[in-house]
């Protein structure tokens, strides 16, 4: 390596995983635009270097070491296709399965399972199910499966139990010499139970008002009123 | 001080409820709030005399109060209008179903009497009753029977006579059952002196009684020292207590032996002299319960519902107030029993549930229950096998965050409602971090944030960290405030009560001259019939008030759920 390509080298050592945008590199070295360019065309040709698409900013040439992989920030983690970007509709997808194969554990025939009940799935468990299954074209970590549990959670359609209960002696498997809880040993410690979906209904958006898009406008005597308002005589109609 | 709307909304109740006479006075009180006669004369340039018999009349029906006041030597008496008592008019015809529903027809017909007067003695609502029924049988009063008769007429008479007397003490009875029924349930409650007064002038006056008795002059400090201290008398106390009535038996042993010897009604449970008004708190409280009823019945299943309603029954009596924030407890071992003599028999599926496996399907059901996701019941203390509540305000807060939730899904879409949820459980978060939550693109939470904000679902604190509070150098942290966002929300619901009220009066001017022709007597006996043209658009105005006076009904259950519960 010339004197150039080893200032870009060592640079890029200290960002690490991150990397370094193109033009961060030729303010912070101070080198001339020719100069950074050529140097690292070299390094990307004796393979020391590698080019990054960041998915926040896609038109941004990101470089980072060879032997890095990059950052999730930079790659946007397994929800980011290289073609398409974030893929919501493979999410979509992959939540419903998971939701149905809570439902199928969540309620025996025409009763309820007890408080005390264990059987419900855990993280691991659908984990395992989504791995063996072969559902998804790519493979999925424990973290990745959490989230899209948690986003079940937050669309109101699961609820989790505790699946152990604090002065159980199996609890101590679950901490370490330091009474710390290793990592992804929480995985276990919650268990998941679907709710069966609902119709929500609200009087205030089922009215016309609800929806009107000059609501804060409309007044009594004004150019826009109850008397004259077209949205209501055509709901008046329905 | 009430909004505009609930101002205009006011209006409008009064106009269509008590007509235009009245409505000047009340517009003057809204407006201007609280007002001696005196200024309510000047302004509205009537003489004194019409504006007393209008007080009264509002008074009567419990939407004014007043208070006296000593300036200069001489007492003012100033009225101020009860802006909740009016609003809930609207929901008189509800109040009046749900006891048909649970009480006989009797009862319903003395509560709708009470609501058309404000407030009655006995005497007067059986006066009220005897004419409805007089007018139902069709029986003739004895002064409209003409005095030329004839010895069949006397018959006639005397034979009616004894009929009417018959039907009296029949109606007699009915009506007192009927009083004492919804005394009992605590549906009317008889009106008392204090009640006049505002709970601010009823404040005031303790304050003063206070004052005087130390016979000091206070600071600021010690006078707010002893408003704090009357405020934790006065929570500690039952609401329905008149405040400084002290507590005392109303008949005793030896009194009621008496009754009974000189032949007297021993079950005479209510007082004669005093009025009765309706009491609409109890009201909102059985309207509360069955709506956790049902949400049990939604969230768990039939039989959940069954068991909430026998545990709320067991409970009921003892709801006072309607913010309480938990219901009185039931121990496990008494809630058990009372499950097993229920009529009919509660039934509870519980999977692995039989007579070897130790299972207690009502613990379990209770358990079930006290999930935070569904947050009907919590598990006081361990004492007679476990003591269990109703948590009032948790629900309350449920139905009011379930509303929030449809309103985002509906504006926002799936993720609105998702980010609302996540913000509520997050407290203050930035939108970076709500995105990986979501798991969604960062620019799908920033467009479901801020039209979320739009609608005032959720609010943006934005924490600078440059003096300049400059824009890039800002974190912005989004959270939710379910008690504001319900403040916004009703009063959008009032906004839409007005104008769909403003429509329903518009509909029935446009068809004025239809209406009136359809209520000609001959129409309506059916001697004559309506053209086939104006009977096609009498239909359709029908249709059409119905859909308007029934999406008007479903917007005032919403606004229960944000305001009264």
């Amino acid at each position: 390596m010339n004197d150039h390509e080893r200032m870009i080298y060592d640079y890029l050592k200290t960002t690490g995983n991150k990397g370094s945008w193109s033009k961060t590199i030729k303010d912070r070295l101070g080198m001339h635009v020719k100069l950074v360019n050529d140097a690292i065309k070299s390094l990307e040709k004796k393979k020391f270097i590698k080019l990054i698409k960041s998915v926040k900013n896609p038109t941004k040439k990101v470089y980072m070491l060879f032997e890095y992989q990059p950052n999730e920030e930079l790659t946007g983690g397994s929800w980011y296709d290289s073609a398409t970007g974030f893929d919501s509709d493979y999410i979509e997808n992959l939540c419903a399965q998971i939701y149905k194969y809570i439902l199928s554990k969540s309620f025996p025939k025409n009763s309820l399972y007890p408080s005390s009940y264990k059987e419900y799935p855990t993280t691991k468990n659908i984990h395992s199910w989504v791995q063996g299954t072969g559902m998804s074209s790519q493979p999925l970590s424990l973290t990745d499966i959490q989230n899209l549990i948690d986003r079940l959670i937050f669309d109101g359609l699961v609820i989790k139990h505790l699946h152990t209960s604090a002065g159980d002696e199996d609890d101590m498997e679950y901490y370490d010499d330091d009474m710390n809880v290793p990592e992804g040993t929480l995985t276990d410690i919650w268990m998941y139970q679907a709710m069966r979906k609902r119709q929500f209904e609200n009087p205030w958006t089922d009215s016309p008002c609800g929806k009107c898009p000059v609501f804060e406008f409309c007044k009594v005597g004004g150019p826009i009123n109850p008397a004259n308002c077209e949205y209501l005589t055509q709901w008046m109609k329905f | 001080m009430a909004s505009n709307i609930e101002l205009d909304l006011c209006s409008d109740i009064i106009l269509s409820h008590f007509g235009p006479i009245v409505l000047e006075v009340a517009t003057l009180l809204l407006s201007r709030g609280r007002s001696n006669l005196k200024y309510i004369t000047l302004q509205t340039k009537k003489p004194k005399s019409h504006i007393r018999d209008v007080l009264t009349i509002l008074i009567q029906h419990n939407l004014v109060t007043y208070a006296s006041n000593v300036e200069r030597g001489r007492i003012v008496v100033y009225y101020e209008i009860v802006v909740a008592n009016v609003l809930l008019r609207d929901r008189f015809a509800n109040y009046v179903l749900f006891i048909k529903e649970i009480l006989k027809n009797t009862a319903s017909t003395v509560l709708e009497t009470i609501l058309l007067h404000g407030r009655l003695q006995p005497f007067d609502i059986l006066n009220e009753i005897w004419k409805i029924r007089l007018l139902n049988s069709k029986q003739k009063e004895t002064h409209l029977i003409s005095p030329i008769l004839d010895e069949d007429d006397k018959d006639d008479v005397e034979s009616q006579k004894i009929a009417q007397r018959k039907l009296f003490e029949e109606v007699k009875s009915e009506v007192h059952t009927a009083v004492l029924d919804l005394l009992n349930w605590g549906f009317i409650v008889p009106v008392t002196k204090e009640e006049q007064n505002t709970l601010v002038d009823r404040q005031i006056n303790e304050e003063n009684d206070e004052i005087e008795k130390g016979g000091m002059i206070l600071t600021a400090t010690e006078r707010k020292k002893l408003r704090a201290r009357l405020n934790a008398q006065r929570t500690a106390t039952e609401d329905d207590v008149p405040t400084g009535t002290k507590r005392k038996l109303l008949v005793t042993f030896e009194e009621i032996e008496e009754k009974e010897k000189n032949g007297e009604d021993i079950n005479l449970m209510f007082d004669s002299d005093k009025s009765y008004k309706v009491n609409f708190v109890k009201f909102h409280i059985h309207f509360r319960n069955l709506e956790i009823i049902k949400y049990a019945e939604i969230n768990v299943n039939g039989p959940a519902s069954e068991l909430v309603g026998v545990f709320i029954t067991q409970v009921i009596d003892q709801m006072k107030r309607i913010k309480e924030d938990v219901s009185e407890p039931v121990s496990l071992s008494n809630f058990g029993i009372k499950i097993t003599q229920s009529e009919p028999r509660v039934m509870l599926p519980m999977h692995g549930c039989t007579p070897t496996s130790g299972i207690n399907p009502v613990y379990e059901y209770l358990q079930l229950m006290s999930h935070d996701d569904i947050p009907i019941f919590k598990r006081q203390d361990e004492m007679g096998g476990g003591k269990y509540v109703v948590r009032l305000k948790d629900m309350a807060t449920k139905f009011r965050s379930e509303i929030i939730e449809t309103i985002a899904m509906e504006k926002c879409g799936q993720v609105g409602k998702r980010v609302w949820r996540i913000l509520k459980e997050k407290l203050k978060i930035d939108d970076k971090e709500i995105a990986k939550q979501a798991v969604v693109e960062e620019k799908e939470a920033r467009t479901a944030l801020y039209k979320l904000l739009q609608f005032g679902l959720v609010f943006m604190q934005d924490v600078p960290k440059t003096l300049d509070h400059s824009a890039s150098r800002t974190i912005i942290l989004w959270f939710v405030d379910i008690n504001r966002t319900s403040e916004i929300l009703l009063q959008n619901s009032y906004k839409t009560i007005h104008r769909l009220k403003i429509r329903h009066a518009y509909q029935l001017e446009k068809r004025k001259v239809l209406i009136e022709k359809a209520n000609r007597t001959d129409i309506l006996s059916g001697v004559g019939k309506l053209p086939a043209n104006d009977l096609k658009l009498y239909e359709i105005l029908k249709s059409e008030c119905k859909q308007l006076v029934g999406q008007i009904q479903r917007l005032d259950q919403m606004v229960m759920k944000l305001r009264d519960f």
